[in-house]
């Protein structure tokens, strides 16, 4: 119970995650690979603010989401300049600028030896164990923020980020303004993406700089593309796929070094053989996948 | 923001002077002047790559001339983003059609419309009357918002051009600047065209337009900008500029050509 738990609260922080950046690479096409940085930056405001100050769990996280939101709309002012793969690159470097930046910085963050005994002050039945807790309050979280995006894309904000999306020169020839509609995509990313981190961190009690590392960019960009760019509902199935297969390749009974090879391995070949076979992903919008390429 | 007002007893509400553009050692322009006549249709003719459509892109804000200015309704613009010049009133096509092709043909119009605060059920219902009347204007034909639901990327070129015009209409611009809009057209539709643009100017909207034949800016235009290796190469009535002697060997130069290829 507590290990299907524990997977349950992992598939809702993914499902954030992927459904969030599926604003940024489905519906604004912009693909980036410094998805972890917000994430990142949500867990760690939170957790420093949980274990320094006496400030309240709804401030806390209010104010983990707002510097996530932050910093990713101070990352996407000059990167949007940029177009393409150099987007891509600029989101990558700042991410890993973030994550050194936060190993290095020892006073504060105890760098590589990470943030230990991060309080829970969401747990607060004694009977009643921390994961469930969790579970019951990640649950609710996740379902809004996904039918709060779903909303979104199909708002008339949401229908302009996809026009400026499809074609920036044109949106901008008729009058409106692509990248402050992009910017404000990025913003709302950067928010939820925040608020996963804001939960993960007082989940798991202790984080360390790896939550801003590029193969959790990847892994939530993996779900993106298996889910189908450009769908939001996509990405949580692909959230739920590849937090489940791997755990899966637990019951084969191999020994546990070469478990995370593979695991490695086989999220390299999901994406190979999407990218050949269905690039679109299972759902798939074929617009979001063709401002991909 | 001003918006270009319509130029006083005749004053050119878009006027281009002597705009150069060059790339990478490429003259595409050199000391073009055009003026654009209030409520009139302004026609550019020359052959493929004079600078036509650079001189678009020089007008619009899509890219800076390397010298000249370029100015709309008195005001110098030189320089100004197509944003801003989208703002002052001018509105354009391009040669191919630019459309939002994940969006649906409602939606490639709804976006374009200044937001009104009225319930979302009305809402939805004036923005498809304005959309259906603003398709039927340009000669598409959606009869319903299911129909009009269609994603606009799977339309045929001809009418993702009309979609394209559609939505430069939907802006509500003064100044309309139109490459080549007659390509690529169904003939009846393009008929309809011309009367549409004939009606346009009627209704004071100034119109800029790059066009190849011949008979349709004699049928057409008020003025006639002929370039020709991103010059001017000669202006005026069409019907005068026309039987120009310089003008003619340029149309009949590119007729030549043709054949001996």
């Amino acid at each position: 119970m507590e290990y299907a738990g524990h997977l349950f609260f992992l598939i809702c922080i993914y499902a954030m995650l992927a459904s969030s950046l599926d604003l940024v690479v489905g519906y604004a096409g912009l693909l980036s690979l410094g998805h972890a940085a917000p994430f990142g930056m949500g867990a760690y405001a939170t957790a420093l603010l949980l274990l320094r100050t006496d400030l309240p769990f709804w401030t806390v996280t209010v104010l983990g989401i707002l510097v996530a939101a932050g910093v990713h709309f101070l990352i996407a002012i000059p990167s949007l300049k940029l177009k393409g793969d150099f987007f891509t690159l600029a989101t990558l470097g700042f991410a890993e600028t973030l994550r050194i930046f936060t190993q290095n910085l020892t006073p504060l963050t105890r760098g590589p030896m990470g943030l230990p005994g991060i309080p829970q002050p969401l747990a607060i039945l004694p009977a009643v164990s921390p994961t469930l807790q969790f579970d019951a309050v990640a649950c609710p979280v996740t379902v809004c923020v996904v039918v709060g995006l779903r909303i979104a894309v199909r708002s008339r904000f949401g229908k302009m980020l996809q026009a400026a999306r499809d074609d920036a020169e044109w949106l901008s020839s008729l009058g409106k303004n692509p990248e402050r509609i992009q910017r404000a995509a990025v913003f709302i990313a950067g928010s939820v993406a925040g608020l996963a981190g804001a939960l993960y961190a007082q989940y798991t009690t202790f984080i360390e700089p790896s939550v801003f590392g590029l193969t959790e960019s990847i892994l939530v960009l993996c779900m993106v593309i298996l889910g189908g760019p450009g769908t939001v509902w996509g990405s949580i199935f692909g959230a739920g796929f590849l937090i489940l297969l791997p755990e899966s390749l637990r019951w084969i009974g191999l020994p546990a070094p070469l478990l995370g090879a593979l695991r490695q391995m086989l999220y390299g070949i999901l994406l190979v053989v999407f990218m050949l076979f269905r690039p679109r992903g299972v759902w798939g919008n074929p617009w979001a996948w063709r401002s991909m390429r | 923001m001003t918006v270009a007002a319509p130029g006083k007893n005749g004053e050119a509400v878009l006027r281009l002077e002597d705009v150069s553009k060059h790339f990478d050692g490429l003259r595409a322009l050199d000391r073009v002047r055009v003026s654009v006549l209030p409520a009139r249709i302004t026609a550019i003719a020359g052959p493929n790559g004079a600078g036509k459509s650079t001189l678009f892109h020089a007008a619009t804000g899509l890219v800076v001339p390397d010298e000249g200015r370029v100015y709309v309704g008195g005001k110098d613009v030189t320089g100004s983003n197509p944003e801003k010049m989208s703002k002052m009133g001018l509105a354009r096509t391009f040669q191919d059609p630019r459309i939002f092709g994940g969006l649906s043909v409602l939606d490639n119009l709804s976006i374009l419309f200044k937001p009104d605060r009225t319930s979302w059920r009305d809402r939805r219902k004036i923005l498809w009357k304005k959309t259906k009347a603003l398709l039927e204007r340009v000669g598409l034909l959606f009869t319903d918002e299911a129909m009009a639901g269609t994603k606009a990327g799977t339309l045929s070129f001809g009418q993702q051009k009309l979609l394209s015009l559609a939505q430069a209409l939907a802006v509500e611009p003064r100044i309309l600047l139109l490459d080549e809009p007659f390509a690529g057209i169904h003939p009846v539709q393009a008929d309809r065209l011309e009367s549409l643009l004939r009606e346009l100017t009627e209704e004071g909207m100034s119109i800029l337009l790059i066009e190849h034949s011949v008979q349709r800016i004699l049928e057409l235009a008020h003025r006639v900008y002929v370039v020709h290796d991103g010059r001017n190469l000669a202006e005026g009535v069409p019907k005068d500029v026309f039987s120009d002697p310089d003008v003619e060997n340029v149309f009949l130069k590119q007729r030549r050509d043709r054949t001996t290829q």
